[in-house]
């Protein structure tokens, strides 16, 4: 063996650090035999491209982040990630075995191409010319010796009786290489001809395509080293289509990590709050009374609460704790409902007020800040215009008219308006300050703010 | 003796021939260039999905019908988890979209829409760590329903429990977003431009 026969400078302080000479140069030499024994350059480029277009939706986000992703772009943009899988696939079949490089080679080629749709514009064009750059070269690549002679084939490594063409402008510098893999002793054949039979088992009947089936490199056996990327494409794929058939039932529940499904306590939420045929111009009713059928289907208490006066919303309120306050609010022909019953997803209700107007209008530094699950979202604007029968919830609303400052409650409402107002009920037009509303579940025709923004921390 | 030469013909060192490379490389790269111009007319949708360090989004304008919002997180490779503000919008038009996207050193630049013909997204679904314009509308507006119970965009609700809001149409003007994922089931973008380089306004 033609061992340590251009020791370059690094290799040089390579050994000088210690590394026992031999096994090294054995080992660098046998990797460069490897690497020129095949399209190696082009599956290379072939697999990273496809890497780059794997990465570019999914390194940003781990854990669940990358599951709720796959979620998000459902079938279609999966096919973006297995074309990704698919083409790390062509690359390592390219570099396994090389005798099929012409599938692969095209087949990268094509999927790189497919990218630019599919992926990202083709990951931003790098993974597409990757793709692209590597399946050519897979194509393009091809042994020196075009019809080796049979004679050349069967001999001891180091003993070949003809070199290779001293005139051919590829073999360079490696004449002294030899070519030949480790001859296959016929036992092996055996063995593998066996593992051949076993194969046709699966598939009869096929024919032997000269220089394709009959391969006895074993080779093709480490293509099984692919079945994983493709196992975690097809992985890839399932949440995507079942998100995809999930998505017409998203109301009937609310899947966690796409394992534990809980099963929704409103099974199915109505378009629109629909205003109450009562609410116009009576009086404060009572509170709705406690319903007893509470741990008992949710549908069943939210019917129950649709036959008093003051009805909850056809909606399940939120749960996470939410505030607005806002420097003033002008609330046109303002009524109090009464308490609600408000479902919650838990099962269970809330006791909320309802408050009906035409319009509400708030200004001065509007704040809605919403906490859960130990972070924030905070939304700000300096106005908030709700319009169109806007419906009001809220376990609290506290506001001073003039130098009056009230704080109404579900318990308090009906004798804490009536004092504000001096006995007048019904519809009237309210100016509050300094406003504050907890846990506000609101529904209006339309909203206008000023300018918005939203940050979460 | 087949399968012999076989062996032969898998350890032989080889090289690339070029013209053979051209037969490939040239039809691959002419529809290529097709699909781009295509792609650049509006006249084929593409697939966008991408997360990471935070980019920018910015539109002069944005459209959309079936439009909920909802707080969640992302857990990210840098810095850990991250609250982020989901907006689901199952169609939505944005008028001179600039996307910055930071790939390692370099800084990718995606114009398009900037023109009559505005971008068109279909189940554009953006994490958000901040979100601003100069102004909003929504129209058949709720805020504070349950966010396991949203339903404007099919497919995208929160965790039950959480806050959500969800509205019939949305209209934002001067969009300006920090997002830490964009995806889009389709996205048409006409009068394509990318560049490397710079930032949007």
């Amino acid at each position: 063996m033609p061992t340590n026969q251009e020791p370059s400078p690094p290799f040089l302080v390579w050994r000088a650090a210690g590394e026992r000479p031999g096994p090294s140069g054995a080992w660098r030499e046998s990797w460069q035999r490897w690497r020129r024994t095949r399209p190696f350059w082009g599956g290379l480029l072939l697999g990273l491209g496809g890497l780059e277009l794997i990465a570019i939706p999914l390194t940003g986000v781990l854990g669940h982040g990358a599951i709720r992703l796959v979620i998000y772009i459902g079938i279609g943009g999966v096919f973006g990630v297995l074309i990704g899988a698919l083409m790390i696939t062509c690359g390592v079949l390219i570099c396994v075995n090389p005798a099929h490089r012409i599938f692969y080679g095209i087949t990268g080629v094509v999927l790189g191409i497919l990218s630019f749709p599919a992926s990202n514009l083709g990951g931003f064009f790098i993974g597409m010319l990757l793709a692209i750059a590597g399946g050519g070269i897979a194509f393009a690549w091809t042994p020196l010796a075009p019809e080796p002679d049979p004679s050349v084939v069967i001999g001891e490594p180091g003993e070949s009786s003809e070199p290779d063409d001293p005139t051919d402008p590829g073999s360079g510098n490696l004449k002294g290489y030899t070519y030949y893999e480790e001859f296959q002793p016929p036992e092996g054949l055996d063995e593998l001809d066996e593992l051949d039979d076993l194969d046709e088992a699966d598939e009869p009947d096929q024919p032997e395509a000269p220089g394709e089936s009959g391969t006895p490199s074993g080779l093709r056996y480490l293509g099984l080293a692919a079945v994983p990327l493709l196992l975690a494409a097809s992985l890839l794929g399932v949440p995507g289509a079942r998100a995809a058939t999930a998505a017409p039932q998203q109301g009937a529940g609310s899947c966690i990590l796409l394992i534990i499904c809980l099963p929704s306590p409103n099974p199915s939420p109505t378009p629109g709050p629909s205003p109450t045929p009562s609410g116009t111009g009576t009086g404060p009713q009572p509170s709705a009374s406690p319903s007893p059928g509470q741990p008992g289907p949710p549908g069943k208490s939210r019917h129950k609460g649709k036959h008093r006066t003051a009805s909850g919303p056809d909606l399940v309120a939120a749960t996470a704790s939410s505030v607005i306050t806002a420097g003033s609010a002008t609330l046109d022909e303002f009524v109090y409902q009464g308490a609600a019953n408000v479902p919650t997803a838990d099962g269970g209700t809330v006791k909320m007020m309802k408050f009906t107007a035409t319009s509400m209008a708030l200004s001065g530094d509007v704040t809605a800040t919403v906490r859960q699950r130990g972070s924030t979202a905070v939304t700000t604007s300096p106005t908030f215009d709700f319009t169109g029968s806007v419906v009001l919830y809220a376990t609290k609303l506290s506001g001073c008219l003039g130098a009056l400052c009230v704080t109404l409650t579900p318990g308090n409402a009906v004798a804490v308006l009536l004092r504000l107002t001096g006995g007048l009920t019904g519809q009237l037009t309210l100016t509050l300050t300094h406003v504050t509303t907890d846990q506000p579940l609101v529904m209006a025709g339309s909203l206008q703010s000023g300018r918005l923004s939203l940050r979460a921390g | 003796m087949s399968a012999k030469r076989q062996v032969s013909d898998m350890a032989t060192i080889g090289r690339v021939r070029w013209k053979r490379l051209a037969i490939v490389i040239a039809p691959a790269v002419a529809i290529a260039a097709i699909l781009i111009s295509l792609t650049a007319e509006g006249a084929i949708a593409a697939n966008v999905s991408v997360s990471g360090q935070q980019f920018l989004v910015t539109a002069t304008q944005l459209n959309g019908t079936g439009f909920e919002q909802f707080g969640s997180d992302v857990t990210s490779s840098g810095s850990g988890t991250q609250p982020v503000i989901v907006s689901g919008i199952g169609s939505a038009t944005l008028n001179s979209l600039c996307q910055a996207v930071k790939a390692g050193p370099l800084t990718m630049r995606l114009t398009a829409g900037q023109g009559n013909t505005p971008v068109q997204a279909t189940n554009l679904i953006v994490d958000a760590s901040s979100l601003a314009g100069s102004s909003a509308e929504f129209r058949g507006i709720t805020i504070g329903q349950d966010a396991g119970t949203l339903t404007a965009t099919p497919g995208t609700a929160g965790a039950t429990g959480g806050f959500g809001e969800q509205a019939a149409t949305i209209t934002i003007k001067n969009l300006v977003q920090h997002t830490w994922l964009t995806t889009a089931g389709t996205f048409t973008l006409p009068g394509l431009h990318l560049s490397f380089g710079g930032s949007c306004p």
